[in-house]
């Protein structure tokens, strides 16, 4: 299967309404899950981290309940102090944390500043692809964690942010 | 025309004369509207291209290829993000290949013919939870340049290569069908296939070669490939082997 006609199958798939689709031959191999199958996945497998969420509801950033099957099963936010209203921001990612823009400029987000969903808190660099990391929670910031171009870990807490 | 047509990416074209850099004119355009899918901005003049943090891209107004794309891979997880810099790498790699030139994806993401640098890439994402919401692709591809300044070490372009001259637009249709190929590859999953060209198309796979560390002291290693972080694995004189995040770790060329 060449270039072209891989393009066409593509389309051909994309303007139908199948979820999957699977072509095999002596020499080549083709998968392709559509949008829809992804909707449907979410749909039923967010069904398990959801019984986590209700122990722990104030904790848990939103974006939880959209982990996937692939992803690792919810995991309870044990770090953040009980019966407080603290959410912990994440990295997603492996890389170098910065809290501004470059060096000369101010920093996203500091202690004491009000973080609105939606807003840029930090930059993690991770092997040349640069990421503006998002909130998805809005309050108040009370404690950054990670000093400014250190490198960060898969799911360290990078700020704590009051509800 | 070119025979194969993309069927978003590179259709809606933004050009600007000259600008500061396109990546970050397409980062203000994702932050204030909702460009389409495969929206790409070029430009023929870049007076603040951006590299690596401090070094500046140089470029011949209209000389070469400034582009950025802005595509939406929200399902790719952000832990899945070096597949970005592959896709990107591939997508280089065969454009250059249409005109037949070689070409080897120096890591994480440089475009080396022989030993010379022909393109710089500088992905910017931007992260909702684990999951990339939007990526601006920017790629500064040498095409008709033909000298550079003293300062940039090793640079290459498509004409010095073959002694041709290229129109720059045709470059684009390629490079935006190419993109699309791997970026639809990506969308449908297909990570072990890209990594394994990827891993191909590795400059100094397998190989042994010159590097040195922070220490600045020379040292022979042989790649062995990337983890799925995207470092980069190497086997060291000793037989220990070492992961290397960018800038860890420099190539003696």
């Amino acid at each position: 299967m060449n270039f072209h006609e891989l393009q066409e199958l593509i389309k051909l798939i994309n303007k139908s309404n199948l979820t999957e689709f699977k072509f095999k031959d002596k020499d080549v191999e083709v998968q392709i899950k559509t949008d829809k199958y992804q909707k449907t996945t979410i749909q039923t497998v967010a069904a398990a981290p959801a019984i986590q969420m209700a122990q722990v509801p104030t904790l848990q950033p939103a974006v939880q309940t959209m982990e996937r099957q692939d992803a690792p099963a919810a995991q309870p936010a044990e770090q953040a102090p009980k019966g407080s209203n603290l959410i912990e921001i994440k990295s997603p990612i492996v890389g170098t944390f910065y809290r501004s823009q470059s060096p000369d400029k101010p920093p996203f987000i500091k202690v004491g500043d009000p973080v609105k969903q939606g807003d840029v808190v930090c930059i993690i660099e991770a092997m040349k692809l640069f990421n503006e990391i998002e909130s998805e929670i809005s309050g108040t910031v009370v404690k950054v964690l990670v000093e400014d171009a250190s490198p960060v870990e898969y799911d360290q807490v990078l700020f704590l942010v009051e509800a | 025309m070119y025979p194969y047509q993309p069927l978003f990416t590179g259709k809606n074209v933004i050009f600007l004369p000259e600008t500061n850099s396109t990546n970050i004119d397409a980062m203000d355009l994702l932050a204030k509207t909702n460009p389409p899918e495969g929206t790409c901005i070029i430009t023929d003049f870049q007076t603040a291209g951006k590299g690596q943090i401090g070094r500046g891209w140089q470029s011949n107004p209209g000389e070469n290829l400034l582009v950025s794309f802005i595509l939406y891979p929200d399902i790719i997880k952000a832990s899945d993000q070096f597949y970005l810099n592959m896709a990107v790498s591939l997508a280089l790699v065969g454009t250059l290949a249409e005109y037949y030139i070689a070409v080897a994806i120096k890591w994480p993401n440089d475009i080396y013919h022989k030993d010379k640098k022909i393109t710089g890439i500088l992905i910017q994402n931007i992260l909702a939870g684990n999951y990339i919401k939007a990526t601006v692709i920017g790629i500064g591809l040498n095409v008709n340049q033909s000298e550079f300044p003293d300062n940039i070490p090793n640079p290459a372009s498509m004409s010095m290569i073959t002694d041709q001259v290229y129109d720059i637009k045709a470059v684009l249709e390629k490079l935006s069908c190419h993109l699309e190929y791997y970026y639809l590859l990506l969308k449908a999953g297909k990570y072990r296939y890209i990594k394994s060209i990827y891993l191909k198309n590795l400059y100094r796979s397998g190989v042994k070669a010159l590097y040195k560390e922070a220490d600045g002291i020379p040292f022979y290693g042989v790649i062995q490939g990337t983890d799925p972080d995207g470092r980069l694995v190497m086997l060291k004189e000793d037989g220990s082997t070492r992961l290397y995040m960018f800038k860890e770790v420099s190539y003696i060329i």
